[in-house]
């Protein structure tokens, strides 16, 4: 090298940039047991397996081995089924691509841009081993660890996974007509951890309802589960599913956060009603208080558009010609229109948008912008191919699925 | 785990499948110079960067820093200029997902299919640290070791690139008229490795030209140049090119074999006639003999499929149902159907291919097969894309490039 060394790694026996990791917090063991993704500092659509975030409710499960593994399929069905993974290998195959995202993604702006207040960092980098340790002890965070925490632009990756439709599943073993939704369930259990939920509303002074130990389940009304990129997946990225991310086999629901898609699949119900899966329930319900008689589940995604450079960090920039750049995606289909403002939402000219458009992952866009001295607000929205435009989620106790349009606020020298 | 520990990797700290790697060859200190990929064991269709195939011509160059780097775009242009990684990531980009395939991958079959040579395996894979210290020293192969020395699937990978398109450069910089050509200049160089030639050739008695030390070049036509998924990439699967895959930036050719996708650019020339590029006249050519005197160069691959299960080596196979399983490809665009026969081609039938069929990514495609015969089986299977084009499409050539035969599965059902 001419200058100076790559300050990074040695990849492959060679100097090269500094690859970038999960953030991820362990357990006594120093096995993983979440995750962040570096979003900001990757480039391309893809998040490298190693790089993808993880986001569990209840304890990451022991292993099964691939060959000892069942997926039980029952209910309201003609045929009942059990499936070895071979079994389910030799139905008619699909791979998708999508986003997945935590549902409390990006949640401290939505007090951000309601209330004012300290500006959450799209770089904010919390402290994953901390919150491991916390998890593990079973300790409750205090007031200022519950305001201080936000999940920012770290919950979020992009994914390839290979799999089988669940309605090819579905199919063979014949639906009765009476039904209306299928409980997906994981053979991870746990006690669900009330931090998350102080974290979630911001808040300690909540009445966090205790279920015991629990299986994750969650009830996907037919409709979604019958959509062909509804997978049943085994594969991510071009390999077998890790242990981490679900294995042997996991839901991916594209268009919906992550919570939907069931990990360590063990069990498939086909319900006559809405099942009252806890994580539906209780959690990962959209309303305006927690009495609100209107609470509802969470589903699709709002429209998504996060400017990844410049993010205020980069303050002071330089004078002169920068690009705008980020990445759109939706809950309901390709995006169709990124729009950009460089002076605080006056005036909007449509981005670039970088293809290819897939449906379910996340686009790359980018706009020109010629800097000049001062201060200066940067905004950009998307809207899919539904026509709906950012925001589509209103406020909500739990802080979920914000899609607002977060300003970069930068200095110009 | 119930029964018994997964035999494998700890991954996270968690016991997990054994991940699939790189076969790699390490030069003296310890670099990674060569690499393939085990195609047979991943699932799902981007190959992950740590598994890419690594086949390079040369040396691999000491890595430039990124913010050192620039390339120069000269020749037949109306505005020469030179670019920065900063400047090329300014304009309109793209992502493209491709199958990069060596020129030389599946090569032993072609001898097998048209010589009445032994079967080689879909499994081979050379020992790539033995022709790493072949390289160092300059080594001439024995003819035992040339008989099916690219190694077999293994030389092959599917990707996700980021970059711009090389279009928008040359827009920029103004093709004057009557340019015909774009020569692509990596900063690697090195004099070629006559032994490469001779297991290409599979021979060794065939005079090789020495061109002395050289750096590494191809010449585009302007035509496939202009393509708008022909990319300039600083991105690989999500993340910044690693140096050991041509980073600060590669050019991406979906269809063409990776000989053209151009690693650690430095220079684009424009040019009115094709410049007489190594890897392009003496190597990378077809021709049915070292003699022959036309010689055209590589450009787009054939049509590819191959069977991914079972493979002769899975033999003997329980009776009853299988899923016959495989990727197809094309150089010239989608798959548009991918036939299975189950009895050494006499009968054919449809095998369901999987979304998504893109452009130039492989597809995965499955066809269920009740093996109810005790015996001897010969599987195979063809792929035709969406130009009506079927395999094969490349006749045999002395330096047995593009193989796209169909190789049969030859299995045992008890």
């Amino acid at each position: 090298m001419s200058k100076k060394q790559i300050e990074g790694d040695w990849v492959m026996g060679w100097p090269d940039r500094k690859r970038v990791g999960l953030i991820a917090g362990k357990d006594a063991e120093g096995r993983v047991i979440n995750g962040r993704s570096p979003l900001l500092d990757l480039e391309g659509l893809i998040t490298p397996t190693d790089a993808y975030y993880i986001v569990n409710q209840l304890e990451v499960p022991e292993p099964i081995h691939p060959d000892d593994w069942r997926l039980t399929i029952d209910g309201a069905l003609e045929r009942p089924l059990q499936l070895s993974l071979e079994d389910l290998r030799m139905l008619p195959g699909r791979t998708v691509r999508a986003v997945t995202e935590c549902a409390g993604n990006d949640a401290g702006f939505f007090d951000y841009l309601t209330k004012g207040g300290n500006k959450p960092s799209r770089r904010n980098q919390q402290d994953m081993q901390k919150r491991a340790e916390m998890r593990v002890r079973g300790s409750v965070p205090n007031a200022a660890e519950v305001s201080a925490e936000s999940t920012t632009t770290c919950a979020v990756s992009g994914g390839e996974f290979t799999g089988v439709p669940l309605f090819e599943v579905l199919k063979r073993a014949g639906l009765e007509p009476s039904a209306v939704a299928i409980r997906a369930e994981g053979f991870d259990t746990g006690r669900p951890d009330p931090a998350v939920q102080f974290r979630s509303v911001g808040t300690t002074d909540y009445q966090y309802v205790d279920p015991g130990i629990i299986n994750y389940d969650k009830g996907l009304p037919l409709s979604k589960a019958l959509h062909p990129d509804t997978l049943i997946a085994w594969a991510m990225n071009g390999e077998y599913l890790l242990h981490i991310h679900g294995g042997p086999a996991r839901l991916v629901v594209p268009g919906w956060s992550g919570n939907w898609w069931v990990k360590w699949l063990q069990r498939l119900e086909v319900t006559r009603e809405m099942p009252a899966c806890y994580h539906q329930t209780h959690y990962f319900v959209l309303g305006k208080s927690a009495d609100d008689p209107e609470k509802k589940p969470i589903t699709t995604m709002g429209v998504r558009c996060l400017i990844t450079a410049p993010v205020d960090e980069d303050s002071p920039l330089a004078a002169g010609d920068h690009v705008v750049r980020g990445l759109a995606w939706s809950g309901e289909g390709a995006i169709t229109r990124v729009e950009v403002s460089c002076d605080g939402g006056a005036t909007w000219r449509d981005a670039h948008i970088e293809d290819p458009r897939s449906r379910w992952l996340w686009v790359r866009w980018s706009s020109p912008w010629e800097a000049k001295p001062g201060n200066h607000k940067l905004m950009a929205r998307a809207t899919d191919e539904l026509g709906r435009v950012q925001p589509q989620i209103p406020w909500n106790f739990q802080r979920k699925l914000c899609d607002w349009i977060v300003p970069t606020e930068v200095i110009v020298e | 785990m119930s029964k018994r520990e997964i035999e494998g990797d700890w991954v996270m700290g968690w016991p997990d499948r054994k991940r699939a790697e790189l076969a790699a060859g390490n030069d003296a200190e310890g670099r990674v110079i060569s690499g393939r990929t085990p195609i047979l064991d991943q699932e799902g269709l981007i190959t992950p960067t740590n598994n890419y195939y690594i086949v390079t011509q040369l040396d691999i160059p000491d890595p430039v820093h990124p913010d050192d780097w620039s390339m120069s775009v000269s020749g037949e242009v109306e505005r020469p200029m030179t670019l920065n990684l900063d400047n090329l990531r300014r304009l309109p980009g793209r992502s493209v997902r491709a199958v990069t395939e060596c020129a030389g991958n599946d090569e032993g079959f072609f001898d097998f299919e048209q010589r009445g040579a032994p079967k080689p395996s879909r499994r081979y894979v050379p020992d790539l640290t033995r022709r790493a210290s072949m390289k160092a020293n300059r080594a001439t192969p024995t003819n035992d070791e040339l008989a099916g020395e690219m190694g077999n699937t293994c030389a092959l990978s599917g990707g996700e690139f980021t970059g711009v398109p090389l279009a928008e450069v040359l827009k920029r910089a103004g093709v004057k008229p009557g340019a015909q050509w774009v020569w692509l200049k990596g900063f690697d160089r090195g004099r070629p490795d006559p032994a490469v030639q001779y297991r290409s050739m599979g021979r060794a008695d065939v005079k090789v030209k020495d061109p002395g030390v050289i750096n590494y070049d191809k010449a585009l036509p302007l035509a496939k140049a202009m393509d708008p998924d022909t990319l300039l990439a600083w991105a690989h699967n999500g993340e910044w090119m690693l140096h050991v895959h041509g980073a600060p930036l590669r050019c991406i050719v979906p269809g063409w074999s990776g000989n053209w996708w151009v690693k650690w650019l430095s220079h684009i020339e424009v040019t009115r006639a094709m410049p007489a590029c190594y890897h392009q006249t003496e190597y990378f050519v077809y021709g049915a003999t070292p003699d022959d005197p036309v010689k055209p160069m590589l450009t787009a691959m054939g049509v590819r499929c191959i069977i991914t299960y079972p493979l002769d080596e899975d033999s003997p196979l329980a009776r009853g149902p299988h899923a016959i399983r495989g990727l197809a490809w094309s150089g010239m665009g989608r798959i548009a159907t991918v036939e299975v026969s189950v009895d050494g081609g006499e009968n054919w039938a449809r095998a369901h291919i999987e979304e998504p069929r893109e452009r130039w990514l492989w597809v995965r495609w499955s066809y269920l097969w009740t093996a109810d015969q005790p015996g001897r089986q010969r599987i195979l299977a063809r792929a035709t894309d969406e130009q009506g084009r079927v395999q094969p499409q490349t006749p045999w050539n002395y330096q047995r490039k593009h193989f796209d035969g169909i190789v049969p599965s030859d299995v045992t059902v008890e």
